[in-house]
């Protein structure tokens, strides 16, 4: 089942999909790329913070934090769907 | 002793690479020159075999990809490297996948490389452990494991730089999808070259670009080959439908990677609660973090004043004391000023900014080790976010608060370029200390001893005023560049949260001596030009029978004079006299010399808040209105001056050197100007008007 990365729950781990070319900058990609949001590498959110617009997502032991209206154009699939 | 080949240290950012640097080359770092090379990157030396091997730590990255000017220069620095250079690839053992994508890219420019692992005693801690001699296997390159904190294994990695053989030619381990390396090779053994592994480095550049890649313009491409060839590349890839994504390729090398560690790596490094996630949850919170921020960032601006203030005073009473050594034993004379005045006085105003300075980089330094500076960042997002700007500008601003040139130099680290030009754009506005002298003695001298509300001193609140006055336009700046010049680039935020780590003395002390030298150097020598130039104009023409005459006397004559007599229309709009003027004039070298410019005129001595110069400034008369050349009025709209203009060489040199172009400092000169001009003239006129003038 795809979903945003922003929508999926604390704790539970999903696998990156895909990146909105249209919507996130070509920079912007280039730089997710390189900070591991690989499609195919496993993800989990470790917190959101609303009112900051922030979330704070694992991908390997590295921990990091992105917009959240960004991450809503990263689709991730969820484990065992 | 010989020296041999340089070694060119790589690898991602916050992996122990600066640590594992420090403790190969210790106190023999500088910050080395390098064609082409406008960054300061340092140098060391490592003696090891009778020879010595010159390290060069470059930025730290995560791919060849990013457009940050940091991660430029490691791009433009490989490309230019020598053939006999080899590469030191650092790469932190936490974070495999990543490091290892890293080290593929790098792998791919067929340099000879040696693979060092960091963070030993994590690995161990957390009862991991990477199989090294599969590793250097699978990767086909020596690799040694040290710590860089405690120095474990280190002269075991000296021996190893000092063996030429230690460094190895890799070969390529990931490939395309069937079809794509088919059509990769075959292109391969069509075009000849000598080097087969940089043409298969440029090639791969090439077919990204053509796919429509936009990659970092550091990397070599299509250019690099003759028409002819360019002709049938670009054919090939169009008659063979083909697309070559960055994307892809990152994609395909993650499967090597992940087959690697699933066969070098046993224990699970993943799924362990870490402490700092615990520790987040309080730093990070909307609430408790905010004020956590608010509390530590009071600690830092308190000390940045308060400790640098005893050590600001003995540089400045030595000078004082040299210079009146200087005075007494010295002919009087153009030779007894030239030094006096000239050189001590510039080199003096230069080396009391130190103390600010080295406190400044001392705490940046702190949180930056320590793992705070990411979340300080992650907490002003929001903020900055209204402005058009990310998170990442919140650090230089806050810098700059002290001083524009550290500021403006730390927004290397800043990605996205419309952020990184807007807040190097905007940084000059905010209040900087060489500010506070002119402040400091204008409202001491103008501003009466009363109170706002009863509990607020009135002259601490005008000073409060400036400072917010000075961030609120640099943000408001920062949102109207962000609509105008850079419409189509909207600011982005990524940031990684590193686990807390106990800030190590060895890297700290470093970081502060570099980036002090840094300072003397680029802007210390400006400014001692500007000084003997500015005595110059104070000084001449002097007449040579009035040798028993000071300086004092003859400046009303002198060519500073003239010149301030001649902007003179040009300022009375604003309520500024000649003497004003002159003032104005020297402090666009840097704005505290307008104090001691205005006491050679008055012919006093002493600080800004010497009571002399400030009685002469209250009891000045303009001889043309016979009213006093100071009132209110003045006061503000000389302070809302220094406020705007762009007095400052040193800032301008450090844009220029940043930005790489003359237009942008020219830009910053005369938007700022023009903003000073407009506004004093505004506040002076309204207020006449007004009936304040008075």
């Amino acid at each position: 089942m795809l979903q945003s990365l922003s929508g999926i729950e604390l704790n539970q781990k999903a696998i990156i999909d895909s990146m909105n070319q249209e919507k996130l900058k070509s920079d912007y990609i280039l730089e997710l790329l390189d900070f591991g949001f690989l499609p195919g590498t496993e993800i989990s959110v470790l917190q959101k913070y609303p009112s900051q617009n922030k979330i704070v997502v694992q991908i390997g032991r590295a921990q990091l934090s992105l917009r959240l209206n960004d991450a809503s154009n990263i689709q991730v699939r969820l484990n065992g769907n | 002793m010989e020296t041999s080949y340089r070694c060119l240290l790589v690898g991602n950012a916050n992996a122990g690479k600066t640590s594992v640097f420090n403790r190969l080359t210790g106190l023999s770092q500088k910050t080395g020159n390098f064609p082409g090379i406008t960054v300061g990157i340092a140098t060391g030396i490592v003696e090891v075999n009778e020879k010595e091997i010159e390290v060069i730590d470059l930025p730290g990255s995560f791919s060849l990809n990013a457009n940050s000017e940091d991660k430029k220069t490691l791009t433009r620095f490989l490309m230019r490297r020598k053939e006999t250079d080899k590469i030191i690839f650092v790469l932190d053992a936490m974070l495999l996948e990543r490091s290892l994508q890293f080290l593929f890219q790098i792998m791919d420019l067929g340099a000879p490389i040696l693979l060092v692992i960091t963070m030993k005693d994590i690995l161990e801690k957390k009862n991991v452990s990477i199989q090294i001699d599969k590793l250097k296997e699978e990767l086909g390159i020596e690799i040694i494991l040290v710590n860089g904190k405690t120095g474990e294994k280190v002269p075991e990695l000296k021996e190893l730089i000092g063996r030429e053989s230690s460094f190895k030619i890799p070969n390529r381990l990931w490939s395309w999808d069937e079809k794509r390396e088919k059509f990769f090779q075959t292109l391969l053994t069509k075009i000849e070259a000598d080097n087969k592994h940089y043409l298969s480095f440029v090639l791969a550049n090439t077919l990204k670009k053509l796919s429509g890649e936009k990659l970092q313009k550091e990397l070599p491409g299509l250019e690099e080959f003759n028409s002819t060839t360019q002709e049938f590349i670009q054919k090939e890839l169009s008659s063979s439908g083909l697309v070559f994504k960055y994307q892809e390729e990152v994609i395909h090398k993650s499967f090597k990677i992940k087959s690697i560690i699933s066969k070098v790596l046993t224990g699970n490094i993943e799924n362990q609660k870490s402490k700092s996630a615990q520790l987040d949850k309080f730093i990070l919170h909307p609430i408790f973090g905010i004020i956590t921020f608010f509390v530590i960032m009071a600690f830092v601006f308190q000390s940045l004043f308060s400790w640098s203030e005893l050590p600001m005073e003995w540089i400045e009473k030595t000078f004082e004391v040299m210079a009146q050594y200087f005075e007494k034993t010295l002919p009087l004379g153009p030779v007894n000023g030239l030094i006096t005045k000239g050189i001590i006085g510039g080199v003096g105003s230069v080396l009391v900014f130190i103390p600010q300075i080295a406190l400044l980089f001392l705490f940046i330094g702190i949180m930056e080790e320590s793992g705070y500076l990411s979340r300080v960042s992650f907490i002003m997002d929001k903020f900055m976010g209204k402005f058009g700007l990310s998170g990442k500008s919140f650090i230089p601003l806050l810098s700059s608060a002290a001083c524009a040139v550290p500021a403006i130099m730390s927004t290397r680290t800043i990605e996205n370029r419309s952020d990184k030009m807007t807040t190097i754009l905007v940084s000059p506005l905010i209040t900087c200390s060489a500010r506070y002298p002119v402040y400091i003695l204008v409202i001491g001298a103008i501003f009466p001893k009363d109170t706002v509300l009863g509990i607020f001193s009135l002259q601490a609140f005008v000073l409060f005023s400036l400072f917010m006055l000075g961030m609120a336009t640099a943000l408001i700046f920062a949102l109207l560049f962000k609509k105008t010049f850079f419409k189509h680039e909207s600011s982005y935020f990524l940031i990684e949260l590193p686990s807390y780590k106990i800030p190590s003395l060895k890297n700290l002390s470093l970081s502060v001596y570099q980036n002090v030298k840094a300072f003397i150097v680029n802007s210390g020598t400006i400014i001692l030009y500007v000084s003997i130039l500015l005595w110059f104009l104070a000084y001449y023409p002097v007449q040579m029978q009035d040798g028993e005459k000071e300086a004092k006397s003859e400046i009303s004559n002198s060519y500073a004079a003239s010149l301030g007599k001649t902007i003179e229309p040009v300022l009375r709009p604003l309520g500024f006299d000649w003497k004003i003027g002159v003032g104005i004039i020297s402090s666009f070298a840097a704005r505290e010399v307008l104090v001691s410019t205005l006491a050679i005129i008055y012919g006093v001595e002493g600080d800004e808040t010497s009571d002399d110069l400030k009685t002469s400034i209250q009891s000045d008369i303009n001889p043309e209105t016979g009213k006093k050349t100071w009132n209110t009025l003045t006061a503000i709209s000389l302070l809302i001056f220094f406020a705007y203009a762009s007095q400052c060489m040193s800032t301008l040199a450090v844009v220029r050197q940043e930005t790489k172009s003359y237009l942008w400092p020219v830009f910053l000169f005369v938007y700022m100007t023009i903003l000073a001009y407009v506004s004093s003239l505004a506040v002076y006129q309204i207020g006449t008007a007004l009936g304040f003038g008075s």
